[in-house]
């Protein structure tokens, strides 16, 4: 395929000349979709992996209320929690992990022990176990007046939503970026079949068939998508080698894990090649039709 | 082989360039073509070599029906046909070999002896020198020699040749019918166009002539 012969001169068409540069933006531009899409499906994961199977309970402060008394109500809840089937532990947040949340949005300076913070209680739960949430919350409060049981379901359905959006907008850029390479290289075939139909009508005088000839257009975009996917891609692990490997510094509370997988990069680098195959098809299918339309 | 009954052809909407054109020719056969500029000569060549449809009227080349071939049995039949276009029709990208093999190639043979076959087709016709030289740096003479070589390279069943002697002087000429004759005797149907009257009278075989795009005369010896 790459070494076959081209009896028509294609590369000296002034249409093909920009064919491998629009590939190569088009390969670039998937292929950072392409690791967008994939650090926020590690990402839902990682939150996924992080809140399943954990409740956290919220006790608020009372007004008035003694050490003691506070440390009481605690108890009773962590009674009632370890006493519920399915929940295989719970555990109090000490209060100094409570103020360091609380830091980034009320600032180093405050000092956040000195507020009225609730006493909060992580809950774990045995895996593949379910909880009747419903009955927990009721013995909640009536152990502990004022308390609440948050199963974090509305933040995770939220930012599952939010990523599947994103995802999916994602997904269409992709196909978007390789209709407009398609286009790109039907343009170019069509424009070589116009150049070159002299030749073309030579070489099916004398017993080439379409599939021959498709075959002399097809090799062609072949080279030059693989040119600028290549290249594309070349600038593409540049770029994202920038994000991943810390020239770019992020917040970790903020940004996703980067780190890629063996099968993320193959994913990755998979793009060029794809991309490659699908102008290949494209000049085939382009030709295929046109000659049929020749005599 | 080759039969026509009332043809008639046009060019899209035009007026007919060939009416009522019926004949018949058998493998083995060899034939001249002659009537002035502009009679037809060219066009009942192209629909025997499929590059055109009749408008009107039967043709059967290699008994089948041209006007039922599917794309894949045109090409089958188009393999078997050797043509010498009055234009040459040479790829001017490619060197003289390389036209030479075209015919090879789009066939499949290998390309040891499509080596073996082209070079010594082009030293036959005086071209051993001249195997890498593009088709714009040759002579008018040796383009022809370079489009006889392309056109009987696959030992095809029947040879077309649209003024084949059009470029070359007289003696070139005569060998180049003579080459025509080597192919003719090997079973090669030949078919030659030419408005040449002074050479198709060196040669004693039967002679189609068209005026305006009629068959006027099929003789069976050269026309006078």
């Amino acid at each position: 395929m790459f070494r076959g012969r081209i009896d028509l001169p294609l590369s000296t068409d002034p249409a093909t000349r920009m064919v491998p540069w629009i590939i190569s933006v088009m390969v670039y531009l998937a292929m950072l979709m392409l690791a967008g899409v994939l650090v926020l499906a590690g990402a839902t994961a990682s939150w996924e992996t992080g809140l399943s199977g954990r409740y956290t309970v919220q006790i608020p402060p009372v007004d008035g209320e003694t050490a003691e008394e506070s440390g009481q109500r605690l108890r009773r809840a962590i009674s009632v929690l370890t006493r519920t089937p399915g929940i295989a532990a719970a555990k109090k947040v000490p209060l100094t992990e409570v103020a360091a949340s609380l830091e980034p949005w009320l600032g180093a300076g405050t000092s956040v022990l000195e507020l009225p913070l609730p006493n909060l209680i992580d809950v774990t739960l045995y895996p593949e176990r379910t909880v009747n949430l419903k009955q927990l919350r009721q013995q909640l409060t009536i152990a502990v007046a004022g308390s609440s049981l948050d199963d974090h379901g509305v933040w995770r359905r939220q930012v599952a939503d939010l990523i599947l959006a994103l995802q999916l907008l994602a997904a269409g850029v992709i196909i978007l970026i390789a209709t407009c390479a398609v286009f790109a290289v039907i343009f170019a075939t069509r424009s070589g079949i116009a150049v070159h139909r002299d030749v073309i009508q030579v070489l099916h005088l004398i017993g080439a068939t379409d599939g021959y000839i498709a075959r002399q257009f097809q090799r062609h975009a072949l080279r030059l998508a693989l040119k600028g996917g290549f290249t594309g891609a070349g600038l593409a692990a540049v770029t994202l080698s920038i994000f991943i490997w810390g020239v770019v510094e992020f917040d970790p509370l903020l940004m996703p894990d980067m780190r890629f997988t063996l099968s993320h990069w193959t994913a990755i680098f998979m793009v060029p090649v794809v991309a490659s195959i699908i102008a290949m098809r494209a000049a085939r299918v382009t030709v295929l039709r046109a000659l049929e339309q020749m005599q | 082989m080759i039969r026509f009954e009332n043809v008639g052809m046009r060019y899209g909407a035009g007026p007919e360039v060939l009416s009522d054109i019926s004949f018949s020719l058998e493998q083995g056969a060899f034939r001249f073509v002659t009537g002035p500029s502009g009679a037809g000569k060219t066009s009942m060549l192209k629909l025997m070599y499929l590059a055109q449809r009749p408008s009107r009227g039967l043709i059967n080349l290699f008994d089948r029906d041209v006007l039922t071939l599917q794309r894949d049995e045109m090409t089958e039949i188009r393999r078997r046909i050797g043509v010498v276009f009055q234009e040459f029709r040479l790829l001017d990208h490619m060197s003289a070999f390389d036209n030479v093999a075209l015919p090879l190639r789009v066939a499949g043979m290998k390309e040891e002896l499509v080596t073996k076959h082209v070079t010594e087709l082009l030293s036959w016709v005086g071209l051993a020198s001249q195997l890498d030289s593009r088709p714009k740096t040759l002579s008018g003479g040796q383009q022809q020699r370079v489009a006889i070589a392309r056109a009987v390279i696959a030992r095809p069943r029947l040879l077309l040749a649209d003024e084949p002697t059009g470029n070359v002087d007289d003696t070139i000429a005569v060998r180049l019918l003579y080459l025509f004759e080597q192919l003719n005797k090997v079973g090669t149907s030949i078919v030659i166009a030419t408005h040449n009257e002074g050479l198709v009278s060196h040669f004693n075989y039967p002679v189609f002539h068209l005026e305006d795009g009629m068959l006027t005369s099929i003789d069976a010896q050269p026309a006078a």
